[in-house]
């Protein structure tokens, strides 16, 4: 098979291949060791791990042979540098498995850790590695991304059978055995880590995380054309918020002044994207002054452009909710009820608008369903009982969308998720950031991206649960109370169609496979609340509270 | 929704009022001597027949509650109308 690049040296990536297969062996050999263990097997392993060792030393020294004779391409250096991330942690997987052997010496009873599944973990490695060759070979994104996958079932697995050894332990019988056992089982847990990190190797190798030499080059040109003159190797650029709506965003700092200097950010991607950011900050500062932040500078090279901004002291709305006092969380949330209304009040058209949820899912099916391929689900009947077709499902709700046109318009931030609003406690104002999607659109684009952000935030404890339930909840009634005070007797049913959308496209970055099912089936019972509502006046319509309970 | 020959399993959210339906398509079907549940071109006929073994349990985790419902039979049950005793004839 070719290598993926034309100057990936062939012998070079036909020993990163081999390299796989032998890691797989070596797993396979080492599951069949536990099963049966004998000197020969054992032999077997240990003298391939030494192989592999060496395979992955031939790999690295040709990988810098190859980048020292020349001039190599970026991809040629990022692939060069995926194929090193992977073989490291290939060895590491082999490590691991020269490691679960050793263990079983300690055993009184060789068959005492089959109890604990250990088996369903070499499946899970064995899985991800499958991948490994054919995701790097195609560069196939999704294929990266169930690398990734395999770690977080690996983990779940390792923390259900950590749970049953602990319980197992307070026993206090057999205790070698089961400390043993747990050994075992955290180096597969191990392995599953080492398949997050070629994973997300092979991630950055085809989404390219860098900047690259034309965004070093904008951003150069940007600074000395507002006025900072610091050359390139004068100031710092932190690449904190990686590629925003395919732009690259970071802060510029001037490093001999840190303190004193100014601090802005940088904006670079594709004109047109980064000119409609430009036009629509000028249209927020005109309808709320101080809003959003203020341009600094704008350098257009076609096809790309960049933008400097003002740095906006504060925190995230994100950062509040979860880590804020309650005080100033209720601070917060009290300056962002004021802004909204104020928003909406100022913008408001009387012009009927659409926000097009359908299109809008049906624009990242694709993306959600090579995410989640089991989300495709088929028409089916239970007893009786019609279940439609994922298909047939959006088609219906098309229809209904049409029938649903929102009665007015505002001017809508487009991308209203908790970590586009930045609250400054200090001066007590909130900002928005993040404004290339604004426009004039239907409100509940926003009401809706709002609530699923609560939804997906990452929450560590009930009480956090709790809080984030009600910031939603809060948020969801001052909407209803906008909506009442409009006559806008749709605004329910448009508000399900948005959180259909937000439930469903936010699925498919989520590699948590349990928490995108949950998504996905609170998207599947409002599409089934709103068919069930056929024929009934919308005004009749209510979005059930508990849909946003986390 | 997974679906085979001989396997049917369909996961979804319900609320308290929604839920209804699905259990009057199964009381239905009950009723009927015949449950079809079918997904992607398969079909799986249950015909409730002879004793029907029910198990009915109702559990609380935390805030998590559970209420599972089991009914098994087996399709090699006799049907009571295919017996035929004839009284003894003297």
């Amino acid at each position: 098979m070719k290598p993926p690049h034309p100057r990936i040296p062939k012998h070079l990536y036909e020993s990163f291949r081999f390299m796989v297969l032998e890691v797989s062996k070596q797993v396979e050999q080492t599951l069949a060791f536990l099963a049966e263990p004998s000197p020969a097997l054992l032999e077997k392993i240990v003298g391939r791990d030494d192989y592999i060792d060496s395979m992955k030393g031939f790999i690295e020294e040709k990988s810098f042979a190859h980048l020292a004779s020349g001039k190599s391409e970026r991809n040629v250096v990022n692939l060069l540098r995926c194929i090193n991330t992977t073989t490291s942690n290939l060895e590491r997987i082999a490590d691991f498995a020269v490691n679960v052997v050793g263990q079983v010496q300690y055993l009184s009873d060789v068959r005492f850790p089959i109890r604990y599944d250990y088996q369903t973990c070499f499946e899970e490695v064995l899985g991800g590695l499958g991948l490994v060759v054919e995701a790097l070979d195609k560069q196939d994104l999704s294929l990266a991304l169930r690398i990734c996958q395999y770690e977080f079932r690996l983990d779940d697995h390792f923390q259900t059978a950590f749970r049953q050894i602990l319980d197992d332990l307070r026993k206090g019988q057999g205790v070698e055995d089961l400390v043993t056992s747990l050994f075992i089982l955290r180096y597969l847990e191990r392995m599953g880590d080492s398949l997050l990190n070629i994973g997300e190797a092979l991630i950055f190798v085809m989404v390219g995380e860098k900047l690259k030499i034309h965004q070093y080059q904008a951003l150069s040109d940007s600074l000395a054309a507002s006025g900072m003159n610091q050359s390139m190797t004068q100031v710092e650029f932190s690449s904190f918020w990686g590629n925003r709506s395919g732009c690259k965003v970071g802060s510029v700092i001037d490093k001999a002044d840190k303190e004193r200097g100014r601090r802005v950010v940088f904006k670079e991607g594709q004109r047109g994207k980064i000119a409609k950011e430009k036009e629509n900050i000028e249209h927020w500062l005109e309808l709320m002054p101080g809003l959003p932040p203020r341009i600094v500078g704008f350098h257009d090279q076609e096809p790309q452009a960049s933008l400097l901004l003002e740095y906006l002291d504060g925190c995230t709305f994100q950062e509040v909710v979860l880590t804020g006092k309650e005080d100033i969380l209720q601070n917060a949330f009290y300056l962002l009820g004021e802004t909204q209304m104020a928003v909406w009040q100022a913008s408001r058209r009387p012009q009927v608008c659409q926000a097009h949820f359908l299109r809008q899912i049906r624009a990242r099916l694709d993306d959600i369903l090579r995410a989640h391929p089991n989300f495709l689900r088929p028409a089916a009947s239970l007893s009786g009982l019609k279940i439609a077709s994922l298909g047939q499902a959006l088609n219906s709700l098309a229809e209904t969308e049409g029938q649903l046109p929102a009665p007015f318009s505002v001017f809508c931030h487009g991308d209203y998720n908790l970590n586009n609003i930045i609250y400054n406690h200090k001066d007590q104002c909130l900002h928005y950031i993040d404004l290339f999607r604004s426009g004039d659109n239907d409100y509940v684009q926003d009401v809706s991206v709002f609530l699923i952000s609560c939804f997906r935030l990452p929450l560590a404890s009930s009480a956090q649960r709790a809080r984030v339930t009600r910031v939603a909840l809060d948020y969801l009634a001052l909407a209803r109370a906008f909506a009442h005070d409009q006559e806008d007797g749709s605004f329910e049913a448009r508000l399900a169609l948005g959180l259909i959308r937000s439930f469903l496209t936010s699925t498919r970055f989520e590699l948590r496979e349990d928490f995108a099912q949950e998504m996905y089936m609170r998207a599947l019972y409002l599409i089934d609340r709103i068919e069930t509502h056929q024929g009934q006046p919308w005004a009749r319509f209510r979005v059930p509270g508990d849909v946003l309970v986390c | 929704m997974t679906s085979s020959e001989d396997n049917f399993k369909h996961i979804s959210l319900q609320d308290s009022e929604s839920i209804i339906k699905y259990l009057e398509a199964l009381g239905l079907g009950f009723q009927q001597g015949a449950l079809l549940f079918s997904a992607e071109n398969q079909q799986l006929v249950l015909k409730p027949r002879g004793l029907i073994k029910l198990e009915v349990e109702a559990k609380r985790k935390n805030d998590q509650m559970k209420l599972s419902l089991k009914m098994r039979w087996s399709e090699d049950a006799p049907v009571l109308n295919e017996l035929s005793l004839k009284p003894i004839s003297a």
